[in-house]
């Protein structure tokens, strides 16, 4: 990282160009540094809780501190730390992997970056919060994390940091895959790409439906919160629709946080044994099965919690099932070594070490799926060391290996590898000192904060042994990181002989800032790579089109309004006068056509030849606003299946909301897709008059409806029906209120598309920004065609 | 004296049935590992241009490396396996899950109620304890569990039972002991500040002596 941002960015100061960057490599960067430095933040809070737990009786921590130590320790690791951690390498990597010169969205990425950043201030402000931050534990289960229990300000603070940080992954998850669909460079087929690329496409395309549903069961928490709806209050709704709808995120989760690592660790194999990945296909389609197999597990984390007998045995079943397609890609990884010449490198260490612990890891899994042992096991320590022997072992430890393996990419230099060894039996020593012994307390519920059983004393002191060695590891990661920045040597393009394996190992260390100086590459049918050369040069050495303000003042009004909103009023103001100023910079700049994103025009774009960046950037996040809208009506159902049992009464057709109102704004809404529609077509046919009167309409009947839905709110409001009335009006007012709110957006943008378009922006026939509308008003409409029925009609 | 049934044993049978076959299956895998390892390691590596070995080594897939069988072999050998494990796992919960498999035609049933932070175990005859339960040795114990704030879960370690105790639902577990002595229940699901001092005890006695205090 010492080369700074002069290097990549240029530009008169490096502060400003740090800030202000675009570069796919520089994000990839400022990823990796905010996601080790959260990594030390949540470890050191989980040192002063090992040391709480080493003794029985212990009074290091409070009951209070530890359980917020424990809360912001599990969120962090998990949400702060594993992912973004692949994504560092990912922004660096996965475009040069696939032959692109950026993402497809720099902007996008930087704005991902930003966001990934405010929400990590906010989740840490809410430490400080007066009352503390969220003591609920990570999987905050309800009632407890209600404001009746659990009113501390700094708890409705990390559920709205993480409502931030899970927007800023859905932009970036939404940038991966166009970028990864449409941006691979000629010859490069799906399954071209190296493991590394490979598994974070399947990441991101889990990513794309698990972070919105998890947003789900949070809003309903933050309305819960700050508006006093009754989802989990209710008997309705209850503990069970959190635990329902938070697992189904839940499980995905933690693929999500397994197959970077993972899948980096399969090309470090490939490359240290100098073997091609042995059946790369079945790795792939694993991937994918194993993905939609996390669809149908989630109910192996509420075996306990009362579920019918035979759903029970079912997901016991599912649950299995899924070790099978990771049992096909780790012995693929042992196949691929088979006849190599195996050189044993510090990455090759730790991809090895990585593999041993996730199959100790799996194995675990095995006894939690089993619906008999899951009795013994669930809520006790045996549990922890599962999922770290999962998540660290698998995920991290293979997230290690892989910031070893690129290091003298990003860097230019090299690392000791006397002292990387050192490091790696330092690791796998403080590792299972850590963590196996945790399996062996299987009597021992996990979050407490003391035990009086004398009994588990010793096994606790081991542990806490086994936590400061391994503390000890990541402090010898960070010393052999920073000498090599100072005084490793320097590092050749190829130091692993990778070369013929992936492109970034055919290009300078560390890359120039288009990734290609030799121009562009391009692939054989049997994979050997040439150059197509260009003559002219790359977009403009000397003026920096691709930096942008933007992204970063968003990001700083967002943070401004997080923490103001929970701790000071004008701090909010102030925050979203900012944000506003961004999004209104960022349109204008567009409008001015002032940034230019660096694509080249060929490339492979299988299966996606037909669309364009942009509609396949909408398509890709409705897809995700699908996945958020989807749990909040399966709440809805549950809800209502609930009230049978409980014999709440929902209101009939018509009592509560007039059926004429409803009906009249479904005519107006379904009239005004058709006005996008045609809007549409006439950009296309670059009609300028017929698009301005088509959008100018589709304005105004949006405007329409939103004029009818505040009357109905306010009509509801007079006659007292508000949000905490009952179930039925927080269903309606929240579901309702969402709709609005994206319709509402919609609404914002078309003023900037009617200027544009009468501008002549559109007269070409090229009209992304028309078509982009088109499809998300389209999936506005639809949304409204499903609230309809359910609180008018039925 | 015949031998009761408990829930313990079908646990820890349980148990040690999943443990030989993970041990034997991670031993494989990492005897394959370290094989593998050890066998394909070269100390000082200068491919020539020619090596054969590189040929494959490239961007993509490999024609050559990978098969179908492999892949069928895992997937069919891990089938058979898990049909094993999970066919004496529906037994085991089963007979964990369903009082009636204790072969006590008239087993004790006792409400729990978990609270912030505590648990109150309620008698059919009404008599009412909060942190202690005490039950005859021998004898089956149904537990209806519920909660009155916030979710928790019930659990005798000892017994390896264990069920959440959710305000507004009901869930059941049994045991039985056959030993006289002090056995440990805790709560299991965080609950708050008290969480870690949600300790309750299953007091288990004579039948005569719990007899005389039963009716007393
Ligand atoms: C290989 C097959 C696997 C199986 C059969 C399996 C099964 C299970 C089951 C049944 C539980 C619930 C335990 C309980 O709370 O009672 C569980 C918990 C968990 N597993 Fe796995 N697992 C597997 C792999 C993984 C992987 C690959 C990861 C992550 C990389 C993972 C991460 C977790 C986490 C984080 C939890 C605990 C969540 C919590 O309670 O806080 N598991 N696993
Ligand atoms: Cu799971
Ligand atoms: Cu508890």
């Amino acid at each position: 990282m010492s080369h700074g941002g002069n290097e990549h960015v240029g530009g008169p100061n490096p502060l400003i160009s740090w800030l202000f960057t675009t570069n796919h490599k520089n994000v990839g960067v400022l990823y990796l540094v905010t996601s080790l430095y959260f990594l030390v933040v949540a470890g050191v809070l989980a040192l002063t809780f090992r040391l709480q737990l080493s003794e029985p009786n212990n009074v290091i921590l409070g009951p209070d501190a530890y359980n917020r130590a424990m809360t912001l320790h599990g969120l962090f690791m998990l949400l702060w730390v594993t992912t973004p951690l692949g994504a560092a390498l990912a922004n660096y990597f996965v475009p040069i992997q696939i032959g692109a010169k950026d993402m497809a969205f720099p902007r996008l990425n930087a704005l991902s970056y930003w966001l990934y950043l405010s929400s990590g201030i906010v989740a840490l402000s809410s430490f400080f919060a007066p009352g503390g931050t969220a003591d609920w534990g990570w999987y905050t289960y309800q009632p407890l994390a209600s404001l009746r229990y659990s009113p501390q300000i700094g708890g409705s603070m990390m559920a709205f940091a993480l409502l931030l940080l899970l927007a800023s992954t859905t932009v970036g998850t939404v940038n991966f895959i166009v970028t990864i669909f449409r941006l691979r460079a000629p010859g490069m087929k799906i399954l071209n790409l190296p493991l590394f690329s490979l598994g974070w496409l399947a990441t991101n395309l889990i990513l794309l439906w698990a972070f919105p549903a998890f947003m789900a069961p949070l809003i309903l928490l933050v309305t819960d919160r700050l508006l006093g709806t009754v989802f989990y209050t209710s008997a309705e709704g209850g503990p069970l629709l959190w635990a329902h709808l938070f697992w189904f995120f839940g499980h995905p989760e933690v693929y999500i946080l397994l197959i970077p690592g993972l899948m980096a660790v399969g090309d470090i194999i490939a490359v240290s044994g100098r073997r091609a990945v042995y059946a790369k296909p079945a790795v792939w389609v694993a991937l994918l099965v194993a993905s939609f197999q996390s669809w149908v597990v989630w109910a192996h984390h509420m075996f306990q919690s009362g579920i019918h007998t035979g759903l029970r045995e079912a997901f016991n079943i599912t649950t299995e099932l899924i070790s099978i397609p990771f049992a096909v890609i780790v012995i693929a990884f042992l196949l691929t070594l088979v006849g190599g010449r195996i050189r044993i490198t510090t990455p090759m260490l730790f991809a090895l070490g990585s593999l041993a612990l996730f199959i100790i890891g799996g194995a675990s899994g095995v006894f939690n799926s089993s619906v008999a042992l899951n009795i013994g096991l669930h809520g006790t320590f045996w549990v922890v060391g599962h999922f770290h022997y999962t998540i660290v072992g698998g995920g991290i430890t293979g997230l290690v290996a892989a910031i070893y393996y690129f290091w003298p990419k990003m860097t230019g230099r090299l690392f000791s590898e006397t002292l990387g060894k050192i490091h790696f039996v330092v690791h796998m020593v403080g590792f299972n000192l850590l963590y196996f012994p945790m399996h062996m307390l299987f009597d021992m519920p996990r979050r407490v904060y003391t035990y009086v059983v004398e009994a588990w004393g010793p096994v606790n002191m081991v542990i806490t042994i086994g936590a400061f060695t391994f503390a000890a590891a990541w402090a010898l990661f960070f010393a052999i990181l920073f000498h090599s920045l100072a005084r490793g040597s320097k590092a050749p393009d190829d130091p692993w002989d990778a070369a013929p394996y992936s492109l970034e190992w055919n290009i300078p260390s560390p890359p120039p800032e288009f990734n290609f100086p030799h121009g562009i590459p391009s692939l054989s049918p049997t994979g050997k790579i040439s150059w197509i050369t260009t003559n002219g040069a790359s977009p403009s050495e000397h003026s920096h089109p691709h930096l942008s303000p933007w992204p970063f003042i968003v990001s700083v009004g967002t943070s401004l309004i997080g923490v103001g909103l929970f701790m000071s009023p004008p701090m909010t103001v102030l925050g979203l006068a900012a944000f506003v100023a961004a999004i209104v910079g960022w349109a204008y700049d567009d409008l001015k056509d002032r940034f230019k994103v660096v694509i080249e025009a060929i490339g492979e774009k299988w299966p996606f030849e037909r669309d364009n960046n942009f509609s396949l950037g909408m398509w890709t996040l409705v897809i995700g606003e699908v996945a958020l809208v989807g749990p909040i009506f399966s709440g809805y159902v549950f809800a209502r299946a609930n009230s049978l049992l409980t014999g709440f009464r929902w209101p009939a057709p018509g009592e509560v909301h007039p059926i004429e109102l409803g009906l009249l704004n479904t005519i107006i809404l379904t009239t005004s897709g058709l006005t996008a529609t045609l809007a549409y077509l006439a950009s296309k046919k670059g009609e300028r008059g017929r698009t301005v009167l088509s959008l100018t309409a589709t304005l105004a009947l949006g405007l329409a409806f939103l004029g009818i839905k505040a009357f109905e709110w306010w009509e509801l409001h007079a006659h007292g029906i508000t949000f905490g009335t009952d179930i039925a009006s927080s269903f309606y007012y929240v579901l309702t209120g969402i709709h609005a709110s994206h319709l509402l957006a919609g609404v914002l943008v078309l003023p900037y598309l009617i200027l544009k378009a009468h501008k002549g922006g559109y007269d070409g026939g090229k009209a992304p920004g028309i078509e982009m509308f088109a499809i998300y008003w389209g999936f506005v409409d639809i949304v409204w065609l499903f609230i309809f029925p359910s609180f008018y009609l039925l | 004296m015949v031998e009761l049934l408990t829930t313990e044993t079908i646990w820890y049978s349980l148990f040690w049935f999943y443990l030989m076959a993970a041990v034997t299956i991670s031993a494989l895998v990492f005897g394959f590992m370290t094989f593998v390892v050890l066998r394909y390691r070269t100390k000082s590596r200068n491919p020539a241009p020619s090596d054969p070995i590189d040929e494959d080594f490239r961007l993509g897939v490999s024609p050559k490396r990978g098969g179908v069988i492999p892949v069928l072999v895992i997937v069919g050998g891990l089938a058979v396996l898990f049909f094993g494990l999970t066919l004496s796992t529906f037994h085991a919960n089963e007979v964990m899950e369903d009082v009636s498999h204790s072969g006590d035609p008239a087993p004790l049933k006792i409400r729990v109620e978990g609270y912030q932070w505590g648990w109150i175990f309620v008698y059919p005859n009404g008599k009412k304890l909060d942190g202690e339960l005490i039950v005859p040795v021998g004898k089956a114990v149904q537990l209806e569990i519920t909660s009155r704030d916030v979710y928790h879960a019930f659990k005798a370690p000892d017994f390896k039972i264990m069920k959440d105790a959710i305000p507004g639902r009901l869930n059941y577990a049994w045991f039985r002991a056959v030993e006289e002595g002090e056995y440990l229940v805790q709560c299991y699901e965080l609950c708050g500040v008290g969480h870690a001092r949600m300790i309750a005890k299953i007091k288990a006695v004579d039948p005569g002596t719990f007899q005389n205090w039963y009716t007393s």
